[in-house]
């Protein structure tokens, strides 16, 4: 261990310090006067995490006995988690103050989520992978139920809780058997564990999965792999356990409701991607293109009809996220393919940043709405909306528009670019059924439009006192719209940039 | 004359089945946590079987962050029922109704 | 050979735990009484603890026995003896039928799910040497050797359980604490 391995784990370390930190000055101090302190105390941290990460560059670093690996997936991502944390508390400030909720502890879960996040986002041995996400999930739990004395927050959190606690079994037995067939494998075709690896790093994994003749196709992998892949997707809010997504997302409050959406699946799914990685032109027969397949369809399809008739605005935004979890989980599909791999790498991770730039904007518009701290939820409430608050009106508009995929708006350009992924892979038929999905997720969006813009109404303008959520969903919109029009100039090299170095491959290990 | 190890991934996989079972007939939040403890524990079982006969530690460690895991679950979930229960008073999981679209 | 490795000494001890472990996980799933259920599931930490003593895994066995079953499944009867769910307001009504489906159907894919996947395995033995090498390594400074081993991986995620109690530690303070000026809460 040296300071170049603490460098690596720079980022969540800060993190997770900045929770202690916070959390220890807001015991300390009397409360009033540390309300402005503490917020302004965990945004340095986020910065500190981000530019922690951004020193650390492109290349490929391993550390910690090959326990975590950064690059600049990694990196891009990192920084994406970091910003989220600190939107986060900026936006939220509302809520804490309307329902005397603790603060210090609020900004320190934050935090440690965003921490758990990192450690799962860099890992490279899926005992880390495991620890990290747990850490994110607890602290999720928590969130999810934060508003007490609400029936329908508490509802939210207990809810999480169980699905989630169910899941994180079906992904520790997935570890598991996949330990104990890489194991297996390995000894009886002789090859040595390289000294400081485990059998669950990814390393090991990929190199068993390369070099020994049939293990791809071995059901006792399989089915761990399956495992593992199926609830990382859950973490994520993909079907079929998308049941709690719009659950959760309704009786949390709004800004949590945006943090547990964006984080969750920024984090889910860059560990995917890496796990996808390796499976890259492996021989495992077509049960994880299946399962894959299926996951992806039944998303895009359940959560666009879903949204299609709600009552609900958090709730659309919940299915919303199940069906973008489903085009993702496409492009990781496309991955999958030797081919298409680099594309589609470059295509999901700006998926991934757009859909969490469209997603905290939807929310904090939600939140900038509402009255008191309570989210403006009931659809009808946004009748009429153009005639008293043009502005905000335009804002929702241009969420979701970017969210049915709309030209002009960075939604589209991300739904293409993983469909031209796909198409490259040889999906064409998969893509068609994704297309008709997205057709009626367009009646859901712009149902909602017409509410606003084509439905008088009689309701009294009300003003909102929400000034941060208001700064957070306007600065959204802007960057959907400037990334929608200037993608090629302004965004699209950097990302490329960032993937170009393949995270790891199989032949490393001597 | 040992056991092979394949008794101990049978048996770990018929207990993590009867913990699938309990979550999914159970109807007391309380309940349904106990089914998933009953399926960590299959893990905990396989986990420590195939460390033993691969002749390698790591099952041992996965384990031990297993149970570290399962405490931090427990003390989290037994808070969010114990707030759900003061502020709805009953115990069947038919009651987290609320949130319907 | 599987008849034989049963009736020797260790194949007795595996026979009785796993029986053991089965019955009273059956009896996690279908008892009516969350009282029982929580003390079968304290049978079943138990006969997995002594599964874990047959693999070799004192110091598991020991942590299982003190933490899982000591510590942990107390919390769990408190919890059930604070809400007072040991009778009146449990509901009585539950599909016996539902239950035997549900059950039967848990051994089958249970069954199915070993058959599929030990498919092709081949049964694989402890090696002759591994009863004299892999002794050790179940021991307390066995496992304190790999665990704390700057070399191997198993630190660094030692480092982070510790941020992942405190998140716990936090969120049970914040959950069922007091709750603040109840008077002034506007929801």
């Amino acid at each position: 261990m040296n300071f170049g391995d603490i460098h690596a784990a720079g980022a969540p370390i800060l993190m997770a310090v900045g929770g202690c930190v916070v959390l220890l000055t807001d015991l300390a101090s009397k409360r009033s006067a540390t309300r402005k302190f503490g917020t302004f105390l965990a945004i340095l941290f986020c910065i500190a995490s981000m530019v922690c990460s951004y020193t650390l560059g492109g290349q490929l670093r391993t550390a910690f006995s090959n326990g975590i690996a950064v690059e600049g997936l990694v990196v891009t991502m990192q920084i994406l988690l970091a910003a989220i944390a600190a939107i986060t508390i900026v936006a939220s400030s509302e809520i804490l103050q309307s329902f005397h909720l603790p603060k210090g502890e609020y900004r320190a879960l934050i935090l440690l989520a965003s921490a758990g996040a990192m450690v799962l986002v860099q890992s490279l041995d899926l005992v880390n992978a495991f620890v990290g996400i747990e850490i994110m999930s607890v602290a999720f739990y928590v969130l999810a139920g934060y508003r007490r004395a609400q029936a329908a927050s508490e509802e939210a959190g207990a809810k999480y809780f169980l699905m989630g606690a169910f899941v994180s079994a079906i992904l520790l037995f997935g570890i598991a058997l996949i330990y104990g067939s890489v194991g297996l494998a390995m000894k009886a075709n002789g090859l040595e564990l390289p000294q400081g690896y485990s059998f669950t790093n990814i390393v090991t994994i990929s190199k068993a999965i390369h070099q020994v003749p049939g293990f791809g196709t071995s059901p006792l992998f399989l089915l761990g792999a399956v495992m593992l892949i199926g609830s990382l997707m859950f973490k994520a809010g993909v079907a079929p356990f998308h049941m709690v997504a719009p659950d959760v997302y309704q009786g949390a409050p709004a800004p949590i409701a945006g943090f547990l959406a964006t984080t969750s699946k920024v984090a889910a799914f860059t560990i995917l991607m890496r796990f996808f990685t390796i499976l890259a032109g492996a021989d495992t027969g077509a049960a994880i293109n299946v399962v894959v397949i299926g996951l992806a369809l039944l998303s895009i399809i359940v959560g666009n009809t879903g949204a299609a008739n709600q009552k609900s605005i958090k709730r659309l935004f919940g299915y919303s996220s199940v069906a973008h979890g489903g085009y993702i989980v496409l492009g990781l599909l496309a991955s999958l393919g030797t081919e298409s791999q680099a594309a589609a790498i470059t295509a999901v991770t700006f998926y991934i940043v757009a859909y969490a730039i469209t997603t905290i904007g939807s929310f904090a518009v939600v939140a900038w709405l509402g009255k008191d701290g309570e989210d403006a939820d009931a659809i009808s409430a946004y009748r009429g909306l153009g005639k008293r608050n043009l502005g905000a009106a335009i804002t929702l508009g241009i969420f979701l528009l970017s969210l049915s995929g709309i030209p002009l708006t960075v939604g589209f350009l991300t739904k293409l670019g993983v469909f031209m992924a796909l198409l490259s892979a040889g999906g064409t038929w998969v893509a068609v059924v994704a297309l008709i999905g997205s057709a009626i997720g367009l009646y859901a969006y712009l149902r909602v439009i017409s509410e606003m813009f084509f439905v008088d109404s009689t309701q009294q303008e009300t003003s909102s006192t929400d000034g941060a959520s208001k700064l957070v969903a306007v600065s959204a919109a802007t960057l959907v719209i400037v990334m929608g029009v200037f993608p090629s100039q302004a965004l699209l090299p950097s990302f490329e940039a960032s993937v170009t170095a393949p995270p790891v491959s199989g032949d490393e290990v001597k | 004359m040992s056991i092979p190890l394949n008794y101990y991934i049978v048996l770990s996989m018929i207990l993590f089945s009867l913990g699938i079972a309990g979550v999914t007939t159970r109807r007391n939040p309380i309940l349904i946590f106990m089914s998933i403890e009953l399926m960590l524990n299959a893990v905990n079982l396989s986990l420590i079987a195939f460390g033993r006969y691969l002749g390698d530690a790591g099952g041992q460690m996965l384990t031990i962050f297993v149970m570290a895991v399962a405490a931090a679950e427990v003390s989290v979930g037994l808070g969010i029922l114990i707030a759900i229960f003061r502020t709805k008073d009953n115990v069947d999981v038919d009651v987290l109704n609320g949130l319907k679209g | 050979m599987t008849l034989q490795a049963l009736l020797s000494g260790q194949g007795l001890m595996f026979l009785f735990f796993a029986v053991a472990a089965i019955a009273s996980g059956i009896l996690v799933v279908i008892l009516q009484n969350p009282l029982r259920a929580a003390l079968s599931l304290v049978i079943n930490l138990f006969s997995v603890a002594g599964l874990y003593l047959s693999l070799n895994a004192y110091f598991l066995a020991t942590v299982q026995v003190i933490v899982y079953a000591g510590a942990i499944m107390v919390l769990f009867l408190f919890v059930i003896m604070l809400l007072n769910m040991g009778q009146a307001n449990l509901n009585t009504s539950y599909r016996g039928v539902r239950t035997i489906i549900a059950f039967s159907s848990a051994i089958g894919f249970g069954g199915l799910m070993s058959a599929v996947a030990l498919k092709g395995q081949p049964n694989v033995m402890l090696p002759a040497d591994a009863m004299v090498t892999g002794s050790s390594a179940g021991s307390v400074e066995g496992i304190g050797k790999v665990l704390y081993n700057p070399n191997l991986p198993w630190l660094f995620a030692f480092e982070w359980t510790s941020f992942l109690l405190l998140v716990a530690v936090i969120g049970a303070v914040v959950l069922a604490g007091k709750r603040q000026q109840p008077s002034e809460d506007k929801a």
